[in-house]
């Protein structure tokens, strides 16, 4: 059922597993600020203001990317939240029109989101002076194709493939898991 | 001693600096595991690299790879959660991705969890 569909109270009991109950993105920001940066993919009409007005009214806010598959609400966040940098996902389409999309709309990163994506995609976004987010990645060798062929922003939904990714980056210092919080809401890794 | 004509002295001490000259490079050329754009293939360019002058390099480019925790951490704790986004801290990710969505009643907004086995998709609470 779209979220569109639901309402804040039925969204609210939608069960999340492991007694985790569902964060408002106010909580994702105030457990990410100084700490993790947070990238929001807008996904409908009205996101991008929604995150204008919640930005303004924050206290504290992480570092935040931007981006959307639909340039229009890319679009709408420039307006709503200009100094957020933003990004664009696009699905397969052609280089030219990637470049002019990500160019009209100021955009710092492209996201190309359709494999295979190698060297020269990566080269030629580069030299149109755009960062390089590739699709999330669960495949270990994948992910370092990825990195090979020279993406700036690596993705997957396994922490530990990215750490090990970074360590054969040679980023010392940033490979060893930080401790469980004391809280005991942490997972640990 | 034969051949020393006066007392030792230290060498005087030099300046510590590198001066690297290049020309040609673009602007992710260079880094120290190598860089990340190998040629441009800008029309007009002779040499097949952007000119730093000509490029426009966003300022976050460094050759350091940034890791994204896909809707927090979601293979080790429940995606788009509290939890998810504190193990992708645990692990010192760069960011976490988490999808938003505008709830019903249209004043309300949130991330979202799409389930994998049904396809069906859900909201957060509003922050508001």
């Amino acid at each position: 059922m779209p979220v569109a569909e639901l309402t804040v109270a039925e969204l609210a009991r939608v069960p999340k597993g492991d007694g985790q109950v569902v964060p408002t993105l106010a909580e994702v920001f105030a457990v990410a600020a100084g700490h993790i940066g947070v990238y929001v993919e807008l996904k409908g009409p009205g996101t991008a203001d929604a995150l204008g007005s919640l930005l303004r009214g924050s206290a504290a806010a992480p570092e935040l990317i931007g981006g959307s598959f639909r340039p229009e609400l890319v679009a709408q966040l420039r307006r709503a939240a200009p100094d957020v940098p933003r990004s664009v996902l696009f699905r397969r389409i052609a280089m030219t029109t990637m470049i002019e999309t990500c160019r009209a709309l100021e955009a710092r990163y492209a996201h190309p989101c359709a494999r295979p994506i190698g060297r020269g995609t990566i080269a030629q976004l580069h030299a149109a002076g755009l960062l390089v987010m590739t699709p999330h990645a669960n495949d270990p060798a994948e992910a370092a194709r990825f990195r090979r062929a020279g993406a700036d922003l690596i993705a997957s939904d396994d922490p530990r493939l990215l750490v090990a990714l970074r360590r054969a980056d040679g980023q010392a210092g940033l490979t060893q898991p930080r401790p469980p919080e004391p809280d005991g809401q942490n997972a640990g890794p | 001693m034969d051949g020393v004509d006066g007392p030792l002295e230290a060498p005087k001490p030099t300046p510590n600096v590198v001066l690297v000259v290049a020309d040609g490079l673009g602007f992710s050329d260079p880094g120290c595991h190598g860089g990340a754009a190998r040629s441009s293939s800008t029309p007009g360019s002779s040499t097949g690299h952007t000119p730093v002058s000509e490029s426009s390099a966003p300022t976050a480019i460094d050759d350091r790879m940034r890791t994204v925790g896909h809707r927090g951490a979601s293979s080790l704790a429940p995606e788009n959660t509290v939890r998810a986004i504190r193990v992708a801290i645990e692990y010192r990710l760069d960011f976490v991705e988490v999808d938003v969505h505008l709830a019903g009643m249209g004043n309300s907004w949130f991330t979202m969890i799409r389930s994998s086995s049904t396809s069906t998709e859900y909201g957060c609470r509003s922050p508001s």
